[in-house]
């Protein structure tokens, strides 16, 4: 490191640190004198607002602190300069940082005192400033690194925003894949894949550290907490740190305005995010298909988007190569991808979701059921009779008039302990012939024009406590078909069954 | 090839065997230089033959496939520490945003053992304004902005690409006074390159033409050109060029019957051979910085 240009670094830029710390301080202390609510009110909002500013100067000024490194004829002047590449690095980040975490700090830290003056734990407020420091070199290693993996300015933002969003799409992707392919069982946890996104866990690291300042909730924090969130965002710190380092020292002068094509810039990025769009559009696709469309009507209607994927590739492709490239081997990519998206979601659908629609866990402690659906009589007289029948007897429908003799609207919701399983073994196994019936039903049927708009939903919660608050497994299952008639009737049969009926009564206080 | 004189003792900068890449294309293909302290060697070549990549490998600013480069016996891409003594003033030139000379004289002095004095001497010598922003100096101006940082840093190898360019001759003049001065005080070994011969005749003592990503013909400038010379002959018979199959000939060409020769080899050897096939006429000149250039290219193109 080059202190004397460390200095020149300082003065070179007076004004931006000038600009930096007056902005810091005016938000930072002006929540005092506006804000009309309780000093801990002002406090909090002092940190908020100073941690968001923090943010949006560190997304602003990585890029530009590193964008000498993408332009031609300052990257010369700097390389030739009788500094090595590390100590270059190193200067640039510490003046960054410095006038990054310098520029919070100052208000914040009048904020601190202000917060123990009015009972704030102190050892709290250490660990929010931790946290703090933590996140912004973090975010500052991150943005660097996934900036350098572009060869100009231009694709070092495209790069910084890609890879922001990324855990975002994946989820998106996955959360359709699963609720479209594998009915009931969430195989993946997607909160897990957001929060893996940096800029992500840099907020939830903010609000779990301020949660810390005012409250006696640190030390159960301490004792409790597993600490996950920040053993993987010191993992993600140490690994863009080593990336940073090897991408600016390893750089290539010459790589200046040039097309970025590091293997994980555009190469891997237009691809990965293509494919993730071809299966969000395939999902649609066979998702339509097996919802009773026909083929060629399901292609149509994925046509569109198909095209549009396609045309975000060859835009992506243009915005790499800054050329309108079509080659034989692109074409392939895409169809190939098509292909075999489509033949990765007929698996899953022909699996029932790669079996894990099947995967339960049947050793409950504590359980809830929740039902609901619509059955239809017009066919069945009996059927019709039997909930005419069950109506007029039940005290609790006296007041309600017949309004659609056709169909039933149904819904009970259980609670069950591991006890009440034991003692109520067939009902429990009605319950479960239930959920694989909607299992088997989703996947078998092919749902043609129906007369009602029909719904059915079997939302399952699995708890780890008596009070039914923490959620150990949930389990969703959807249908378009009507119920199993007989099956419904074999639960009605129960008294725990707390059958609510719409549809075919309403009450005279309703209004339609 | 001449060499010239550069096998003396005291070698300042040593390119070993470089071999620089451009994705696929070899743009220097195993290029062997030596250079001694105190000279200024003149770098030469067509567009795109690779002088501002050798100079910028030179500079440690790119990263070899193949071969070194030492200054002062030490690496000058692996060694930052040499860089301190080496100072490029290349051909597009980088000033930050908005900034005065004063501002960079910061920037430089942090990085280099850098004289005020002559920082002052050369703001006076080339007429510009220090607080000004660079920005809106002309393309001379800032060329000379580069060139008054250079000689303030007194670096030991000055490497200058496209060093006249933008400079107006009396700048120019000025410029060559200047370097002189600074080859004398300091023993600074200078390379320029340059389109422009004519200025390059004057101060260079060797150079090299680079073409194909290599230097194959460098040496001492004036023993070369002694070496090389034009001349221009009249016979009474018709002669073609086959008739010169004999000599080491750079050039020929015919108006009527007026033949010129552009010929490398010892000139009374040469006259004495010429002179043995009867000429009308026959006179002896000597080829430019320029000519030489043009000569060689053409050559070693046919």
């Amino acid at each position: 490191m080059n202190r004397d240009f460390l200095k020149f670094q300082f003065k070179s830029r007076k004004y931006l640190v000038i600009f930096l710390f007056v902005v810091q301080m005016l938000v930072g202390m002006g929540t005092y004198a506006l804000v009309y609510n309780s000093l801990k009110t002002s406090v909090y909002l002092s940190m908020g607002l100073t941690f968001m500013i923090l943010m949006i100067a560190t997304t602003l000024l990585t890029p530009y602190l590193f964008s000498f490194i993408q332009n031609k004829r300052s990257v010369d002047t700097y390389f030739s300069l009788p500094i090595s590449r590390k100590g270059l690095l190193l200067n640039n980040l510490i003046f960054l940082f410095i006038i990054l975490f310098g520029s919070w700090l100052l208000p914040n830290i009048i904020s601190f005192a202000i917060a123990l003056c009015i009972g704030a734990n102190f050892l709290g407020i250490l660990a929010y400033f931790g946290i703090i420091l933590l996140v912004e070199i973090g975010i500052v290693l991150f943005f660097g690194t996934v900036y350098l993996l572009a060869n100009n300015a231009i694709d070092g933002v495209i790069m910084i925003i890609a890879y922001s969003l990324l855990p975002l799409f994946l989820t998106l992707a996955i959360s359709l894949f699963q609720s479209v392919y594998i009915i009931g069982y969430s195989a993946i946890d997607l909160n897990n894949i957001f929060y893996l996104s940096v800029p992500v866990m840099a907020c939830n690291m903010f609000f779990e550290g301020i949660s810390l300042i005012m409250s006696d909730y640190f030390y159960g924090w301490l004792i409790n907490s597993s600490f996950i969130d920040i053993i993987i965002y010191i993992a993600w710190t140490i690994f863009f740190g080593f990336g940073l380092y090897h991408l600016f020292t390893k750089r290539k002068a010459e790589n200046a305005e040039q097309n970025s094509n590091h293997f994980l810039a555009y190469p891997s990025l237009i691809y990965f995010y293509t494919f993730i769009l071809l299966f969000v559009v395939t999902y649609m696709f066979g998702f339509n298909l097996h919802s009773g469309d026909e083929l060629m009507v399901s292609l149509l209607s994925s046509l569109l988007a198909y095209s549009l994927v396609f045309i975000f590739f060859m835009v992506a492709q243009f915005v790499y190569r800054r050329k309108i490239f079509i080659s034989s081997k692109v074409i392939i990519f895409f169809v190939v991808t098509v292909i075999l998206t489509f033949a990765f979601s007929e698996l899953a659908y022909t699996t029932k979701g790669f079996g894990l629609s099947y995967a339960y866990i049947k050793d409950h402690e504590y359980v809830t059921y929740s039902y609901r659906t619509n059955v239809n009589t017009i066919e069945d007289e009996e059927l019709k009779a039997y909930f005419m029948d069950y109506i007029a007897n039940n005290p609790a429908y006296n007041d309600y008039e017949y309004y659609d003799e056709s169909y039933i609207g149904l819904e009970f919701d259980i609670a069950m302990d591991k006890k009440d399983i034991q003692e109520n073994q067939e009902l429990y196994n009605l319950l479960e012939e239930l959920r694989i019936y909607l299992i088997e039903d989703y996947y078998n049927q092919r749902y043609d024009n129906y007369d009602y708009m029909t719904s059915t939903s079997l939302i399952i919660y699995d708890y780890e406590d008596a009070a039914f608050r923490k959620i150990r497994e949930n389990y969703y299952y959807n249908g378009q078909k009507e119920a199993d008639a007989e099956l419904i009737r074999a639960l009605m049969e129960y008294d725990r069954v707390d059958i609510r009926i719409e549809g075919m009564v309403y009450s005279n206080t309703q209004s339609y | 090839m001449d060499k010239g004189g550069l096998y003396r003792i005291v070698m300042s900068l040593k390119v070993e065997g470089i071999v620089k890449k451009f994705k696929d294309t070899k743009v220097l293909n195993n290029i062997d230089l030596t250079i001694e302290k105190g000279n200024v060697f003149g770098l030469v070549g067509v567009n795109g033959a690779g002088k501002s990549t050798l100079l910028r490998s030179i500079a440690g600013i790119y990263k070899l496939d193949e071969g070194h480069i030492y200054f002062e016996d030490k690496d000058t891409f692996n060694d930052p520490s040499i860089r301190k003594d080496i100072f490029l003033v290349g051909d597009d030139l980088y000033f930050p945003f908005a900034s005065t000379i004063n501002a960079l004289k910061d920037f430089y002095s942090s990085f280099y053992d850098f004289n005020e004095e002559y920082y002052h001497k050369y703001l006076e010598v080339f007429h510009l304004d220090a607080n000004k922003p660079i920005s809106n100096f002309s393309k001379g101006m800032k060329r000379q902005t580069a060139l008054v940082f250079a000689l303030a840093i007194r670096p030991k190898l000055l490497l200058l690409d496209e060093a006249f360019d933008g400079l107006d001759p009396f700048v120019r003049y000025t410029f060559k006074k200047i370097l002189t001065e600074l080859l004398e005080d300091n023993e600074s070994t200078v390379i320029i390159s340059s389109h422009n011969l004519k200025e390059l005749e004057n101060i260079c003592d060797s150079y090299g033409i680079l073409e194909n990503g290599k230097i194959d013909n460098y040496g001492d400038l004036m023993s070369n050109k002694a070496n090389i010379n034009k001349y221009q002959i009249a016979f009474n018979d018709e002669k073609t060029k086959e008739d010169f199959t004999s000599f080491d000939l750079l050039h020929y060409s015919q108006l009527g019957k007026v033949i010129t020769l552009v010929i490398k080899g010892n000139q009374d050897e040469v006259v004495k051979k010429l002179e043995a096939m009867h000429p009308l006429i026959l006179d002896v000149l000597s080829v430019t910085f320029e000519e030489l250039f043009i000569y060689e290219i053409e050559r070693n193109r046919d």
